[in-house]
């Protein structure tokens, strides 16, 4: 055999247990070597290289059977044989060891299960990954929708993008079959359903060449929803002829798209799609008319950054050909996936980040509890030694108790993460991931279990290695004395428990200061006793304007006179639940160049919007009766309008917007509102008199007296008064519109605490445990100094202060943690700074209260002890 | 059951090296180099028992006092160490056999049945 060859065989052998190594090391290395010879001599091809592999299989498989002992089968079943007796020794350890494992576990495959459904899994269409939307944008819009001419060019002229879809939502009415109803409708093209991978119940899809102006179809599909709901799922609906917008179209197909589950984004929800070609908005597919919420596919090994470059360079062209509608207009990517769960992706990793402190602390504390035991258990793990046990043998042992321990607080946390999750998604809304059908799947269940396993042999894996070396001398004479060996350690253990309980605790404490910032947060109106609602006339049946202003009059007038309605009025879109925006010019200012215009949230009202919503009128008028469409054009403005674009003095100054006859004279100047959600910044807003662009769409607010919800049916028959077969439908309290945005964050600060709330009960029950142990192992010291005649009070002060001391370490280090780490919860918050002084105090003094009470109870025991039974029974 | 019975067949059945092993062993004395080649000779080449295997089950047989080892006293020439087959051991081996040998006989019955 070749030195190397032998000093290989050496190295591998050392893999073996001594004890077996010293035993047939020599014979076995002896054997190989005689094979060795024997392959050279045969002279194969490959021998010897055939040789190690055989060599190396041999000591894969039994080098780990070695270590598992030999017998291992059985020898696995002793262990846990005496793992179960050792455990069920001890109940009220096995108890509190599994109760803590089980909170660390269960919550944490919690949470992973809302991760892994929302941020893990793709979404529920073919290629997810490659799907993108193609937003435009300006110098000052950074979010833009497209228009259908632009679609045009960018599927001739992109190649990076293969296929591209384009999507219109509006709702549609449905009469001719039954009661007249509204749906919510799309005007889609015919890339849609395939694109989305939509699954055709009945019938098919319509065309790309039955979408698109020119050669469209009067076909409509279905969703699944509508077609249960309102035709009991009748098969012969296909070829039938429904009156869609008033006009008679032929259905062709009935589809799902998505999984409709309650995170299904607003392109997957829609009731009834039609052609693109048949969007009936007046120049709604003119260039220049962003309407279009457009979908692409990436083409095979394109990037999105390479097919954003085309579609940007592309847009340039575009601008320069067409200066009036495209002019400073270009184009970016956005991947599906960031549209649809960007937004919950930070609060779940922080809410996941609190659950890994949980299961940190939960460890901490069993490993705590177990160096515990294993003091009390010195004497047993000494014998036994002393009888011959390997050290090996003592820490198998000992690990076996550990994993089982694991395992049993695993099983118990994996029952517990099933209510955990109906809790969560009881109280905490799909905007933070929590889906109500996302129960424990197989991956939670394999989680849950590669997270006991690990916490098993890493909270035990250290107390055993300890354990299993005991001085065992010293230990069988009667001298309890490991005891200060392993206090440091605990010690050490302790302050991390609580410095991880304060660091949750501040993130805690900033994320309920967020939710309470944001409950109390001015939307710039009076939210209560408001009701709102709204509803889009059937353009057949009102085609002259004279109809629809007519229709809205006498509706204003039936809702002022209704009892229990203060003042009424009507609003393109509802704060929170529409906006709208258009880019304007101040005339006589020199015109910025194309896509620099300042950009401003525009809204159409009837006067008396503001009195309803009580927004303050700072200077000027409200709209009245007499703004009619044959006078001059008149607007209101808000005060960051007024007094940042305009300087101050607004009233009489001119504007011009894109699509609404101008110039538009200001006549006064309103408070700020917030139109779409509590967080955004103020910005410029503009209110138009509806009088003066009359629509057959609007959002309707009435201030009511009592209840705004006891209204609704007062508001329903005030509509059909008008009109009896007009649908109306959104009908929701303002109340309610601004507790949906407040909920996340409320739902998202209530879950941490909660965690919290566990992790300091667990660092608690941890200083408890070590202050027991050490205050217990000085009893002969208490009740010398007791004896000698020191005050109890000076005791009592002695022992709760080390508790102090281990506090006010944790203290320090988990607010350097917290302030380190509070960069990256900072977007997360809501008017709260990281450095929030009220969350880095409280945070720190709930942690003295706990280690207050923690040391109390067992220093207040030991000073109670009398000093002559104790000196006694030495 | 007589207690001599149950002293064989507590260690039923054997594991298939196990066997091997004892089998090698039933015309004499081996070291492991030779109870090495013994087996791949009976087998044609098929099991080439590796250093490892062969002997953690020579400890598990030695520990179960199936087969007895003569270490090389010190002077000697050949330091290997041998093996053999104890009284008991024999006694397994042959006991193993039988109750394959009845495996066989049971399933070539059952198949010239079917």
């Amino acid at each position: 055999m070749s030195p190397v060859a032998r000093r290989i065989y050496r190295a591998l052998l050392r893999l073996y247990p001594r004890e077996l190594r010293d035993d047939v090391g020599e014979e076995m290395e002896r054997l190989f070597g005689e094979r060795y010879r024997d392959v050279r001599s045969l002279n194969r091809r490959l021998g010897i290289a055939r040789l190690w592999l055989r060599t190396l299989a041999d000591f894969g498989w039994n080098v780990p059977a070695a270590h598992l002992g030999g017998f291992s089968m059985d020898a696995l079943l002793h262990d846990l044989r005496t793992a179960c007796r050792s455990l069920l020794r001890r109940p009220a350890f096995l108890v509190v060891a599994t109760l803590t494992l089980a909170l660390g576990i269960g919550a944490n495959a919690a949470i992973f299960g809302a991760v892994n459904r929302t941020l893990l899994e793709p979404l529920p269409y073919p290629s997810a990954d490659r799907l993108i939307v193609v937003w435009g944008k300006t110098a000052t819009s950074p979010q833009l929708s497209a228009s259908y001419p632009e679609l045009r060019d960018w599927r001739a002229g992109v190649h990076g993008i293969d296929r591209f879809a384009a999507w219109r939502g509006q709702s549609v009415n449905l009469t001719g079959d039954g009661e007249p109803e509204r749906v919510s409708g799309a005007f889609v093209t015919g890339e849609f359903f395939p694109l989305l991978g939509a699954e055709l119940i009945l019938g098919r899809a319509f065309t790309v060449a039955e979408g698109e102006p020119g050669t469209a179809a009067p076909v409509a599909v279905l969703s699944e929803r509508l077609w249960q709901r309102r035709f009991g799922g009748a098969t012969d609906i296909v070829g039938r002829t429904l009156i869609l917008n008033g006009r008679p179209r032929m259905v062709v197909g009935i589809a799902r798209v998505g999984d409709g589950g309650p995170t299904a984004p607003y392109f997957d929800l829609s009731d009834v799609w039609l052609p693109l070609a048949d969007f009936p908005n007046a120049h709604g597919l003119d260039r220049g008319q962003g309407e279009l919420f457009v979908l692409g596919h990436l083409a095979p090994g394109v990037g999105i950054t390479a097919a954003e470059h085309e579609v940007a360079a592309l847009e340039n062209r575009l601008a320069s050909l067409y200066p009036d509608t495209q002019g400073g207009r270009t184009a970016w990517l956005q991947p599906l996936a960031e549209l649809i769960v960007g937004p919950v992706r930070a609060p779940l990793l922080v809410l996941f980040a609190a659950v890994g402190i949980v299961l940190l602390i939960s460890c901490v504390n069993v490993a705590n509890l177990l160096i515990a035991r294993a003091t009390q258990r010195e004497k047993e793990l000494a014998l036994r030694a002393a009888l011959g046990a390997g050290r090996w043998r003592l820490v198998r042992q000992l690990l076996t108790e550990s994993v089982l321990l694991g395992a049993l607080g695993g099983g118990a946390g994996l029952l517990l993460s099933v209510g955990l999750l109906r809790l969560f998604s009881a109280i905490a809304p799909a905007e933070l991931g929590f889906l109500p059908e996302g129960g424990i799947d197989h991956k939670v269940f394999a989680y849950g279990l590669a997270v006991s396993l690990v916490c098993g042999l890493a909270f035990g894996l250290w107390p055993a290695f300890r354990a299993s070396r005991p001085d065992v001398t010293g230990v069988l004479k009667g001298q309890g004395a490991a005891g200060s060996r392993g206090r440091r350690f605990r010690d050490g253990l302790v302050v991390l428990e609580a410095a991880l309980s304060v660091l949750l605790l501040v993130g805690a404490g900033l994320l309920l200061r967020s939710a309470d910032a944001r409950a109390h947060s001015d939307p710039g109106f009076r939210s209560d006793h408001v009701l709102s609602a709204e509803l889009r006339l059937p353009p057949a049946k009102y085609a002259a304007p004279a109809q629809i202003a007519a229709f809205f009059h006498s509706l204003v007038e039936r809702l002022e006179a209704t009892p229990g309605i203060e003042s009424a009025a009507l609003v393109r879109a509802t704060p929170f639940e529409n906006e709208g925006g258009d880019p304007f010019t101040v005339e006589g200012e020199p015109v910025p160049p194309a896509g620099h215009e300042a950009y401003a949230q525009t809204n159409v009202i009837t006067p008396g919007f503001f009195r309803t919503l009580d927004i303050p009128l700072l200077v000027g008028r409200d709209f009245s009766h007499d703004d009619t469409g044959d006078r001059p054009r008149v607007i209101v403005v808000n005060r960051f309008l007024a007094e940042r674009v305009l300087g101050g003095a607004a009233l009489g100054k001119r504007l011009l917007i894109k699509d609404y006859d101008g110039p538009l004279t200001i006549v006064g100047v309103v408070g700020d509102i917030r139109q779409r959600a509590l967080d955004e910044a103020p910005q410029p807003q503009i209110y138009l008199c509806r009088e003066q662009f009359p629509t057959i769409f609007t959002g309707i607010v009435v201030r009511t007296a009592g209840d705004p919800a006891s209204l609704v049916p007062a508001l329903r028959a005030a509509v059909w008064a008008v009109d009896k077969d007009q649908p109306v439908w959104r009908l929701r309290t303002m109340a309610d519109l601004l507790e949906a945005d407040r909920r996340p964050m409320r739902a998202l600060g209530f879950l941490v605490t909660l965690f919290a709330a566990v992790a300091v009960a667990l660092a608690g029950v941890g200083l408890y445990g070590v202050m027991a142990t050490v205050t217990a192992q000085r009893t002969r010291e208490i009740g010398i100094r007791l004896a000698l005649g020191a005050p109890t009070g000076r005791v009592l002060r002695d022992l709760v202060g080390r508790g102090l001391a281990l506090a006010a370490v944790a203290i320090v280090i988990g607010i350097a943690g917290a302030l380190a780490l509070g960069r990256l919860v900072a977007g997360t918050l809501y008017g709260v700074s990281p450095a929030d002084p009220v969350a880095l105090v409280v945070a720190p003094a709930i942690v003295v209260a706990i280690s207050v009470i923690a040391s109390w109870f067992p220093a207040r025991r030991a000073a109670r002890t009398d000093p002559a039974r104790v000196l006694a029974s030495e | 059951m007589r207690a001599a019975d149950y002293r064989v067949t507590s260690h039923l059945p054997l594991r298939p090296v196990e066997l091997e092993i004892l089998v090698a062993l039933a015309d004499g004395e081996r070291h492991g180099y030779a109870i090495h080649k013994e087996v791949a000779r009976r087998t044609d080449g098929q099991l080439e028992i590796e250093p490892g295997t062969l002997y953690r089950a020579l400890r598990r047989l030695l520990e179960a006092r199936l087969v007895a080892e003569r270490k090389p006293t010190a002077g000697e020439d050949d330091r290997r160490r041998t093996y053999r087959l104890t009284d008991l051991g024999r006694r397994v081996t042959a006991a193993e056999v039988d109750r394959m040998a009845g495996l066989v006989t049971a399933a070539r019955r059952a198949l010239g049945r079917a």
